[in-house]
C-alpha cells in the first residue's frame, strides 16, 4: 500500500512547481515516506513511462544542468482522482479506528 | 587521501549498482544509473563536510543496489524502447534528406520530452490509471517515421561520386563522450561546398531535441553557417540555444570543425573545448570513454 501511495506523493510533490530528481527524492526521506532514496527513481521511470510526468534539463547555478521533473495534464488528472478516493478510504478507516459504525 | 577514499566509495557503489540492474535492458539500466550518479553528486555537493563517513552515510540513505534493482524489476519492462528506436530510424532519414525539417520530425515522433512535451502528456496510460484518462491522442510512431523516410531521396551512385572530395564529410559530429549529454550537429555536404544540416542535443536519458538549423558553405577550411528555427521549448523548460547569432564561423578540418565561442549561444556548454566537433561514426552518442 505503502508504494503505491507514494508515487501519488510523488505527483503531488510536483503539483505546485517542477522539482528536479535529488529535491523529489529527499522530500520523500525527510518526511520518512522512503527508506531508500534510489528505489524511488524506477518509480519516476515508471511514471515518465505512463506518461504522468515529464523530464527536461535546466541549468543549475550551481554545477551541470539538472534534469527536472514536470506534472502532465494526465499526471494532474490521476493525482486528483486519487486525491478523491484518498479521502473516501481515509475517512472510512478513520471511522473504523476511532470505533464508530460505517454510514 | 580522505577525498581518494571518499570517491572509491562512490565509484564503487555505482559499480555494484550497474552490475546489480544487469537484468533491466541497456536503455533503462543507463538511465537509471545515471539518475543515481546526479542524485550522488547533489548529495555530496551539499555536504558540510565530505568525508568518506558522510558520504558512506549517504550511500546508505540510497540504498542497497540489490533493493534499487527489485524496484526497478517490479516496475515492469521498459516500454518505450522501440519508440525511441524508430525516432533514430526517423532521424536518420532526416539527416540523409539534408537535414532540413529535422525539428519537425522529432516533434512528430513524440519521444524527446523537450520538442514533444504535449504529445508525451496524453500518451498511453498505464492499466492502473486506465479509468482516470483514457483519451490518448499520441500519433502512432510508426507512422510518423514512414513518412519522414519517405522524403529522403534515393542516394544514387551518382551522388557518391559527387560527393568524393567533399568540403566536409557528412554526417554526425559530436562534442562529448557516450553517455554524457552532449551537442551534436548533423551535416550533409551539398554540392559546390555547400553544407546543411541542424544542431541537436543529446540527453542522459537518450532523447534528442533540435537546437536550430543551418545552412552555409565551407570554402578554405572556413565553414560559414547561418542559423534558422531556433527552437523555443514550451514554457518553463530551458532553451537548447539562445542569443545565436546570425552567421557562425567555424574552422574545418575534414572530419572535425571548431565554432569557436559557442559557450555564448548554446546553453549548456560550459567550456571552449566543447566547442570542438569531431566526426562520429557511431552517430549522436559518440564515442564510449
Amino acid at each position: 500500500m505503502r508504494r503505491g501511495a507514494i508515487e501519488y506523493c510523488v505527483l503531488a510533490l510536483l503539483r505546485d512547481r517542477d522539482r528536479y530528481g535529488f529535491e523529489l527524492v529527499r522530500a520523500l526521506s525527510e518526511n520518512d515516506l522512503v527508506t531508500s532514496e534510489g528505489t524511488v527513481y524506477p518509480l519516476l521511470t515508471r511514471l515518465r513511462n505512463d506518461g504522468l510526468v515529464e523530464t527536461f534539463w535546466q541549468e543549475s547555478t550551481q554545477g551541470p544542468p539538472r534534469r527536472y521533473y514536470r506534472l502532465t495534464d494526465a499526471g494532474r488528472l490521476a493525482l486528483e482522482s486519487f486525491a478523491f478516493q484518498w479521502k473516501k478510504f481515509k475517512d472510512t478507516v478513520d471511522a473504523l479506528m476511532d470505533g464508530g459504525k460505517l454510514t | 587521501m580522505t577525498e581518494i577514499t571518499a570517491d572509491g566509495l562512490v565509484a564503487d557503489y555505482l559499480r555494484r549498482l550497474d552490475a546489480a540492474l544487469g537484468r533491466l535492458p541497456a536503455g533503462r539500466r543507463r538511465q537509471l544509473v545515471a539518475e543515481i550518479t546526479e542524485h550522488v553528486e547533489e548529495a555530496r555537493a551539499q555536504l558540510v563536510d565530505p568525508d568518506e563517513v558522510t558520504v558512506r552515510d549517504l550511500l546508505d540513505r540510497i540504498g542497497r543496489p540489490e533493493d534499487i534493482a527489485a524496484a526497478a524489476l517490479a516496475d515492469g519492462p521498459d516500454r518505450r524502447r522501440i519508440y525511441r528506436r524508430l525516432a533514430w530510424a526517423g532521424a536518420v532519414a532526416v539527416v540523409l534528406a539534408g537535414g532540413v525539417g529535422t525539428a519537425v520530425a522529432f516533434e512528430g515522433h513524440g519521444t524527446g520530452t523537450q520538442a514533444a512535451g504535449t504529445v508525451a502528456a496524453h500518451g498511453p496510460v498505464a492499466a492502473s490509471h486506465g479509468s482516470v484518462v483514457t483519451s490518448t491522442s499520441a500519433p502512432a510512431p510508426t507512422s510518423s517515421t514512414t513518412a519522414v523516410a519517405t522524403t529522403a531521396p534515393p542516394r544514387t551512385s551518382a551522388e557518391v561520386v559527387v560527393a568524393a572530395a567533399p568540403a566536409i564529410r557528412s554526417g554526425i559530429y559530436v562534442n562529448g563522450p557516450s553517455g554524457t549529454p552532449h551537442y551534436f550537429v548533423s551535416l550533409t555536404d551539398g554540392s559546390a561546398g555547400q553544407v546543411s544540416g541542424s544542431v541537436d542535443f543529446l540527453y542522459q536519458d537518450g532523447q534528442t531535441g533540435v537546437a536550430f538549423s543551418v545552412t552555409g558553405n565551407v570554402h578554405n577550411g572556413v565553414m560559414t553557417l547561418y542559423p534558422a528555427n531556433v527552437q523555443t521549448p514550451p514554457g518553463g523548460t530551458a532553451s537548447l540555444a539562445r542569443n545565436v547569432p546570425s552567421v557562425i564561423s567555424a574552422t574545418v578540418d575534414r572530419d572535425a570543425f571548431d565554432l569557436g565561442e559557442c559557450s555564448s549561444y548554446l546553453s549548456f556548454v560550459q567550456s571552449l573545448a566543447d566547442c570542438a566537433f569531431t566526426y562520429s561514426a557511431t552517430g549522436p552518442a559518440g564515442p564510449s570513454r
